[in-house]
């Protein structure tokens, strides 16, 4: 499908193409290389679209699926530039799943003025404070650790290590002994569930174990995707494992 | 006998792409595809069970922006071109196949098909499929409910109230402009939920809502009847949720009923497959191949060479499927008697475009499995808000973050690349929030701006938009549509600081997004949140 695609672009557009998916030295390639090259990234790329999604999400891309994109540049139409940044400086949390979370933020590029003419050189990092309890202030966490940014960064995915907790962010700015804390986020919650803190209570109750399975798997034994079904179910597995050996 | 209750449940759903500056706009293919191949025949579908008299019960979600699209008079007349433009093609490829009988047996077998497509839709139904699926509510054997107004995935949200009333409000706004009458549920995007969320939909009169499995078997307590038994949230909204086995039986890309190799294949097309020259007029200008429908090819198997596609054959598998399906609901039926207090509740939610659009016998099976259900006496198909009706009394329970995307959380629409957008999105929610409270009661031209606003802070939050990002088709539009909607309510929010307005960039783009034209600035207060 995609080699007529392509085979109806002029070499221009192939080296736009090729410039667009990375290749380093598409205006060097020839017509037939260009195609080649594509051809072989996009069939990657398609991979690794497919094995990312599950079966929901994979039959829902089949509704957009036209064209290939990549050939489709609408001439004339305007890309609107993005605002670089709000000025103010916040930091935001957004729950990924039970163990991750995507944190973004933005510096006021005149809260970083104040701090080189007060302190000179200084270092920022991201904070994150886990609690037991949610709306507590951060003094009151249970734990936190710091992760050094640049001042260009804007955003990392965080790993939430404990479920069952809430979380903060804060941005720090520290010079020697100084530090200061210039925002905090919102507050997100990572779940966990009854059931994966009473795994041997699911396994020791058949009832409940059929309840649980029939919600969880399909005719052929899949599990639903969920990182904390999978999770649970390797745990009901390795305890069978034991049990057999035993 | 008890009988085991089957809610199926289908989400229909596009997101709002309309181009007006444009004679012909590629994305606007997604809508005719989908009225084409899954919504009217659906219709044909329901239509021909209420004439044999078939008892059913379906949950249909219709999404705002899908209900604008099929209501607006630019896209009736582009799709009627677009069918006008197929059927062209057809008696084209008729003519071209008539020394080979198979391949011109398939040819005119779909230009009758886009013929008759076009008579029930110019003719029978007057270009009104909104009437239609009015009057099939209003005879009670298909239940309408509405999902968030652009579709946005609400759980990337949570941090801003307000924006989740906003986007359910101006769903309710539509679909009472469209029905008359208020939904009692509420398809959640993708099945997206948040603890917490049953407040604002509580607060919008919605009694329930559906989730995926795990966001019931994983929450905070024992749910007693498993997901064979909605749960009611500690605020009395209650949560179905969706049965993954009996789902995954239809959405297996490899191993569900549509990768049959029997049934026709979705991607061999003949506007890829035929010469440019030829296929020229009826793809996208100035060259870009698209599907044109006409797709002669089964699936016939993993590699090798494709057979033609054989409609009878086809035809048979899906009566095999069907009494398959049936077979399979008895049996899950009967183990989960033995589990539950009372008789199961599986719930089987799709999305629509699934029937039709890629798995073309789709509807055809649909039929086959409802018409089996009424015939037999082990199953009895039920609305969840008949199930209500019975069984006001459900375990209180709160349910837990989750969704049915990939890794059943949010990584489908926040991830590497799509994760930049989200700053841009919130940025400009905080400023709607802010704007209304600096201009809490506006009216005329000033209330016009901040209306287009809101707007087009909705328009931004469609779900369909990081999707589409994350899956690699259409990246290009999606990431458009993002920037200007972003950017458009940036010329808002600017003219209003400064003071000015722009009344012809205004009424430019009013006709351009010409959705929620009812819409209240308001529906983004904070007054709204609590």
């Amino acid at each position: 499908m995609a080699d007529q695609h392509l085979d109806s672009m002029s070499v221009h557009r192939l080296r736009l193409i090729g410039k667009r998916l990375g290749i380093k030295d598409a205006q060097e390639l020839n017509r037939a290389e260009l195609i080649d090259t594509i051809e072989e990234i996009l069939e990657e790329r398609l991979d690794d679209r497919l094995s990312k999604n599950n079966e929901v999400m994979s039959l829902k891309g089949k509704k957009f699926d036209l064209f290939d994109d990549l050939c489709t540049e609408a001439v004339g139409e305007p890309i609107y530039d993005l605002p670089h940044s709000y000025a103010e400086t916040s930091v935001h949390m957004i729950l990924r799943d039970p163990y991750w979370a995507y944190v973004y933020w933005n510096i006021n590029p005149k809260d970083i003025e104040v701090i080189k003419e007060t302190r000179g050189t200084y270092s920022l990092v991201l904070r994150i404070h886990e609690f037991t309890h949610p709306r507590l202030p951060l003094s009151k966490c249970r734990k936190s650790f710091d992760i050094p940014i640049r001042e260009e960064d804007t955003s990392w995915y965080v790993n939430l290590l404990d479920l069952s907790r809430w979380y903060v962010a804060s941005l720090v700015a520290q010079a020697g002994t100084w530090s200061e804390t210039l925002c905090g986020s919102n507050e997100i919650y990572s779940p966990g569930g009854y059931w994966m803190e009473r795994i041997q209570e699911l396994k020791s109750d058949q009832r409940e174990l059929d309840l649980f399975h029939a919600a969880v798997t399909d005719l052929s034994g899949h599990e639903v995707d969920s990182v904390l079904v999978k999770s649970i179910m390797e745990e009901l597995g390795r305890q069978d494992d034991k049990e057999q050996q035993s | 006998m008890s009988k085991a209750k089957i809610g199926l449940v289908l989400h229909a759903h596009l997101p709002f792409v309309r181009h007006p500056e444009y004679p012909k706009f590629l994305e606007e293919n997604w809508f005719f595809e989908a009225v084409t191949e899954t919504y009217l025949p659906l219709i044909r579908m329901f239509n021909r069970l209420r004439r044999d008299e078939v008892p059913f019960r379906i949950t249909l979600s219709l999404s705002p922006t899908l209900m604008t699209m099929l209501a607006d008079n630019l896209l009736k007349e582009r799709y009627v071109a677009h069918l006008e433009r197929s059927i062209e093609l057809g008696m084209k490829e008729v003519e071209r196949t008539k020394g080979d009988p198979e391949l011109n047996r398939l040819a005119v077998f779909y230009l009758s098909f886009f013929e008759r497509t076009l008579f029930e839709y110019n003719d029978i139904y007057r270009r009104d499929l909104i009437k239609v699926f009015r009057d099939l509510e209003a005879v009670g054997s298909v239940s309408i409910i509405t999902t968030a107004a652009t579709h946005g995935f609400l759980p990337l949200y949570q941090e801003y109230p307000e924006a989740v009333q906003a986007q359910i409000e101006a769903a309710l706004m539509t679909h009472v402009t469209h029905f008359r009458s208020k939904p009692k549920g509420f398809w959640l995007p993708d099945c997206g939920y948040y603890p917490g969320l049953e407040h604002i939909l509580k607060r919008n009169d919605l009694g329930y809502f559906f989730t995926a499995s795990h966001g019931v078997v994983l929450a905070n307590h024992k749910a007693e009847r498993g997901i064979f038994a909605p749960v009611k949230c500690p605020n009395g909204v209650h949560a179905f949720a969706r049965s993954y086995e009996l789902s995954q039986a239809i959405w297996s890309e490899q191993d569900g009923y549509p990768a049959d190799y029997a049934y026709r294949d979705f991607y061999r097309d003949i506007g890829y497959d035929l010469d440019l020259e030829y296929i020229r007029p009826y793809i996208h200008e100035p060259q870009v191949r698209v599907f044109t429908g006409y797709k002669y090819y089964a699936i016939s198997g993993k590699k090798g060479e494709k057979r033609l596609y054989n409609p009878e054959a086809a035809a048979q598998r899906v009566a095999e499927h069907a009494r398959n399906f049936l077979y399979t609901l008895e049996r899950s039926s009967k183990r989960t008697t033995q589990l539950v207090d009372r008789e199961p509740y599986f719930v089987i939610p799709f999305d629509a475009e699934l029937f039709g659009h890629w798995w073309f016998e789709g509807p055809d099976w649909l039929e086959q499995v409802i018409r089996g259900m009424a015939s037999g006496d082990e199953l009895v198909m039920c609305n969840p808000g008949e199930y209500l009706q019975e069984y006001p009394d459900n375990q209180e329970l709160q349910p837990a973050f989750s969704s049915w995307g990939n890794d059943g959380y949010c990584s489908t629409w926040l991830d590497g690349s799509n994760d930049w957008i989200y700053r841009h999105i919130h940025g400009c929610i905080e400023r709607m929030i802010e704007l209304v409270d600096r201009f809490p009661n506006q009216d005329s031209l000033k209330k016009r701006f901040l209306d287009h606003a809101a707007r087009e802070v909705l328009l931004m939050m469609g779900s369909d938009w990081p999707f589409i990002i994350s899956n690699g088709t259409s990246m290009n539009y999606a990431e458009r549509r993002i920037r200007e909607h972003v950017h458009n309510f940036n010329i808002v929010y600017d003219n209003l600081c400064r003071n000015t307005v722009d009344t012809e960039w205004l009424t430019r783009t009013e006709k351009k997004y010409t959705i929620f034209p009812d819409i209240d600035y308001q529906i983004f207060s904070r007054h709204k949140r609590s």
